[in-house]
């Protein structure tokens, strides 16, 4: 009697880990918001053998309205030179406006950028950790073991999000800190299958009884 | 005349040679005083981010922090040579 349903053999957790070993091997570009494997690059609490999967940034198109906002601040001096005399002001007062307004909006471009840049959310072996500077010389670093991660949503939607591939990654943790968020990462279903592939490597490790 | 007209006067009066510009040289003294603090701030922050997360990037930051508060001091010595 032939069968009527069959159940498609799941994909076993070996060719997973080849699947997702591929991606972490892709090209590591330090600048970058997905970085698989990232070379020469350390965190401040890593230990010895600790090594980073992954480090994640916010979608580089989360930058554009501050971009957006920089080039209108570049070109902003000749517009208003356009539309208002300024001859009522010295030469010399006016050289130093000038300087002035691009020492403000270099100021502005470059402390966005740094908090593009070091607000990270690092994949390890070992742990989940998210790096947020919120503002000057203050930081935030959060972290989970592997172990304490007890649930990983996903979180995307909204037209920009959909069109550019990028959402946020909920952890919920068994640790003091009961979520973890990856704010706007890009490709969060492969951050997502990342992290239930080092869980279930922790979990087999465990059921090893391997010591590090 | 309005009371403002008659404040300016008696500046004017106090001190023979006012001019409106030094009250916007003081406050651009001022400002770029408060922007010197705000730029050894940064070099402070890139420093700590920097220790934070080292990576091959750091060290073309931390330059251009430096570069950034060494341009801020020669536009600060600029405003007392020039106006």
């Amino acid at each position: 009697m032939p069968d009527i349903f069959v159940a498609k053999p799941e994909k076993p957790k070996e060719i997973l880990k080849k699947e997702l070993d591929e991606i972490l091997t892709q090209g590591s570009r330090f600048f970058a918001a997905f970085v698989p494997r990232p070379k020469n690059l350390r965190f401040e609490t890593q230990q010895k053998k600790e090594k980073i999967v992954l480090l994640l940034r916010r979608h580089p198109i989360t930058n554009l309205p501050w971009i957006l906002l920089a080039i209108f601040l570049i070109f902003a001096p000749f517009l208003i030179k356009g539309f208002i005399s300024l001859d009522f002001i010295p030469g010399n007062y006016q050289l130093i406006l000038f300087l002035c307004w691009y020492l403000l909006t270099f100021a502005f471009v470059f402390e966005r950028f740094l908090t593009w840049f070091f607000n990270v959310n690092i994949l390890t072996d070992e742990r989940v950790i998210d790096i947020n500077f919120p503002t000057l010389l203050y930081r935030e670093i959060t972290e989970a073991k592997i172990d304490k991660i007890q649930d990983v949503n996903i979180k995307t939607g909204g037209y920009v999000r959909s069109l550019f591939n990028f959402g946020d990654v909920l952890i919920q943790t068994a640790g003091a800190i009961p979520e973890i968020c990856f704010e706007a990462v890009p490709d969060p279903e492969q951050v997502s299958r990342i992290i239930n592939q080092l869980l279930y490597e922790e979990e087999q490790e465990r059921l090893e009884r391997r010591v590090r | 005349m309005t009371p403002f007209d008659a404040f300016i006067q008696f500046l004017a009066g106090f001190i023979p040679q006012f001019s409106i510009w030094w009250v916007v040289k003081g406050l651009f003294v001022l400002g770029l005083a408060l922007y010197l603090a705000f730029a050894a701030i940064v070099i402070r922050q890139v420093g700590l981010m920097s220790k934070t997360l080292a990576g091959e990037f750091n060290v073309p930051l931390k330059l251009i922090s430096w570069v950034h508060f060494l341009v801020a001091v020669a536009v600060f010595l600029l405003v007392l040579v020039i106006l």
